[in-house]
């Protein structure tokens, strides 16, 4: 994966400081500063109702913080939602859609609705339905496609006005394993386009693939965010190695960082074992973020 | 103007009414009911006039031609007003049900566009429904008794008094979460305002008779809301056919007090359209009232719609 170094000085895509949501009495997002950079795929993980969806919906200009400043792209989305809106593409966790609709209608409709010009609409709509792997689906109605086909159309529509920053709540939730491949591999080949690309999960192995930063969230509060591998380092996680011998036994070890994985290899070779195959599994991660998130899940 | 019907909600409403076999069983069932009014007006006309004023008068085909047209016209009315409500109610709250609102919200649609795209949706319907409906006015012309202008002003109230019924409709479709929901709340004002008032008014004259025996009549201004009395001003007279009609009723109401005068010194041929006393004929302080109303409830609507909003919606 590559990650892109935005020059020093241009503002982060998104930049979130002490925000507040609290609807009555319940802080859906308590007090978080977060700052995206440009070109990078960030990633927001927490279980349900950590508040993901609610911080997403204040970067999308749909809702306003209670209190803190959101900037997006340089503007702020409760002064300027246009200027935002007009840059930025925002997939919900709900997919709506229309009745008796046809997907070529369905994008041409988002295309007028963002003021795309009626003589661009099908070189727009051709190109989109090519990379979200829906040509074939141009002339079908919306609603006789599968879930996993709704949800690349969903993310189709928000990339008609060629958006500079993604905002995608949960885009995996409900796919199979290989349409999640293929997401992972559509999303790295929008960031190799310049986009920024926001996603959200509670799925942790998930982002840390392709996540060049994450932040978890739990309960409105950030317990920690950077790239993952600091993430991990920081919060001094173990890792689990996977051992898998020639007589098709497994066996699993927790080791301590990369000097334990090399002791744990050394000693098993030296015991003579007949290793096939030595791995880390998860990432770490997902003990991690179920240590972090133990019992507090909502 | 361009800018108006290159509206991407004006299309796709366009587009989602028209397609399939609704639209087509709506309007033949409006040409139907419509049509079934127009035959039982035409028979019934024919008979009541023959038993009063004998064969083939002129009288006895103005008075056909009059009660033709006016039914029909009040059985367009009719249908009108209660296709507007299920037609509108869905307008916002539908957009909510089906998840499709907020994908809407962060284009660069403002919430006026989106809501006008609504109401321009319900015009070219409505439009359509009176269009269709044309030939059936048209045989009270072609019976001789009514003119051109005659349809054309009936059409157009009924016209007029749907889409201000359906602004009305949408506005209060942007407040609730369910369609149905919508169109309960729907019926109701469209009740209110055709049926209630008259209620009140009648509810006034009650109070007011009770005090005693002045000959002031209760305010037309409890009736300016109601559509159906703004329709029978534009299309009632004082005619003495005595044919029953539907519009003459309320067209007394709210011009009684002219009548005196018109039967003094206009006589039988007195004007067509009785004056308020302050000299603004009632169906155009009507319209005024119901336009305001409407662009009122449209633009509490648009702040509803409104984002970045304090709650997601
Ligand atoms: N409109 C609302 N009114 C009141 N409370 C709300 C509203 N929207 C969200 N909440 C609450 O705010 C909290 C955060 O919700 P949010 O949807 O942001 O969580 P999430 O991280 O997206 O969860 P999930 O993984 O289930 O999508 C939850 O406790 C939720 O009940
Ligand atoms: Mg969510």
């Amino acid at each position: 994966m590559t990650l892109q170094m935005a020059p020093p000085t241009a503002p982060p895509a998104v930049r979130l400081h002490s925000v507040t949501k609290r609807y009555g009495d319940l802080v859906a997002v308590d007090s978080i500063d977060l700052e995206v950079p440009r070109g990078s795929i960030f990633g927001l993980i927490g279980p349900n109702g950590a508040g993901k969806s609610t911080t997403f919906a204040m970067i999308a200009t749909l809702l306003r913080p209670t209190s803190g400043v959101v900037e997006v792209l340089g503007e702020r989305p409760n002064r300027n939602a246009g200027a935002v809106r007009a840059r930025m593409g925002y997939m919900p966790d709900v997919l709506g859609v229309y009745d008796d609709m046809v997907v070529d209608e369905y994008l041409r409709f988002f295309a007028g609705a963002f003021g795309v010009p009626a003589s661009a609409h099908e070189d727009t709509i051709e190109s989109l339905l090519e990379l979200v792997d829906l040509a074939g689906k141009r002339h079908s109605e919306v609603n006789s496609l599968s879930r996993g086909m709704k949800q690349r159309l969903s993310l189709a529509r928000a990339l008609v006005n060629d958006p500079d920053l993604l905002v995608l709540d949960e885009p995996a939730s409900g796919l199979d394993p290989r349409a999640r491949v293929e997401l992972r591999l559509l999303l790295s080949q929008l960031q190799d386009m310049g986009k920024t690309i926001i996603i959200s999960s509670h799925i942790l192995a998930e982002l840390a693939e392709m996540c060049s930063e994450i932040a978890i969230l739990e309960r409105g509060r950030l317990l920690a965010s950077g790239p993952p591998t600091a993430i991990r380092d920081q919060l001094g996680s173990g890792r689990q190695i996977e051992a898998r011998y020639a007589d098709g036994t497994v066996e699993r070890f927790d080791v301590d960082g990369t000097v334990g994985q090399q002791a744990l290899l050394r000693r098993l070779v030296q015991e003579g074992r007949e290793l096939i195959e030595f791995r880390e599994v998860g990432s770490g991660l997902e003990d991690l973020f179920m240590r972090l998130t133990q019992g507090e899940v909502q | 103007m361009t800018a108006l019907l290159s509206n991407p909600v004006l299309v796709r409403e366009m587009r989602s009414r028209m397609r399939g076999r609704r639209a087509a069983v709506l309007i033949t069932f409006w040409l139907a009911f419509n049509g079934g009014v127009l035959a039982v007006a035409y028979l019934g006309a024919e008979n009541i006039a023959e038993d009063r004023f004998g064969f083939a008068g002129f009288a006895n085909t103005v008075a056909i031609s009059r009660g033709v047209y006016e039914w029909t016209l009040f059985a367009m009315l009719l249908l009108m007003v209660l296709i507007v409500p299920a037609q509108a109610a869905g307008a916002i709250a539908g957009e909510r049900e089906r998840q499709t609102l907020i994908p809407l919200q962060v284009t660069l649609l403002t919430p006026w566009r989106i809501l006008l795209g609504k109401v321009l949706a319900s015009v070219v319907f409505l439009g359509l429904l009176v269009v269709v409906a044309m030939p059936l006015l048209a045989v009270g012309y072609l019976l001789g008794g009514i003119s051109i202008a005659d349809v054309l002003a009936g059409a157009g109230a009924v016209l007029v008094s749907g889409l201000l019924l359906a602004a009305l409709c949408i506005a209060v479709s942007t407040f609730v979460r369910r369609v149905q929901a919508a169109t309960v709340l729907s019926y109701a004002l469209v009740l209110a305002l055709t049926v209630g008032t008259f209620i009140a008014y009648g509810a006034y004259a009650v109070v007011d008779q009770a005090r005693g025996p002045d000959r002031t009549d209760p305010p037309d201004t409890l009736l300016l809301a109601n559509p159906v009395a703004l329709v029978s001003d534009v299309v009632g007279d004082f005619s003495n056919t005595e044919l029953p009609s539907p519009f003459d009723g309320v067209y007394r109401l709210i011009n009684d007090q002219q009548a005196f005068d018109v039967a003094v010194d206009g006589g039988a041929f007195g004007p067509e359209v009785a004056r308020r006393q302050d000299g603004m004929p009632f169906w155009i302080a009507s319209l005024v009232m119901l336009t305001l109303w409407a662009v009122a409830a449209l633009g509490i609507a648009a702040r509803r719609l409104d984002t970045p909003a304090e709650t997601e919606r």
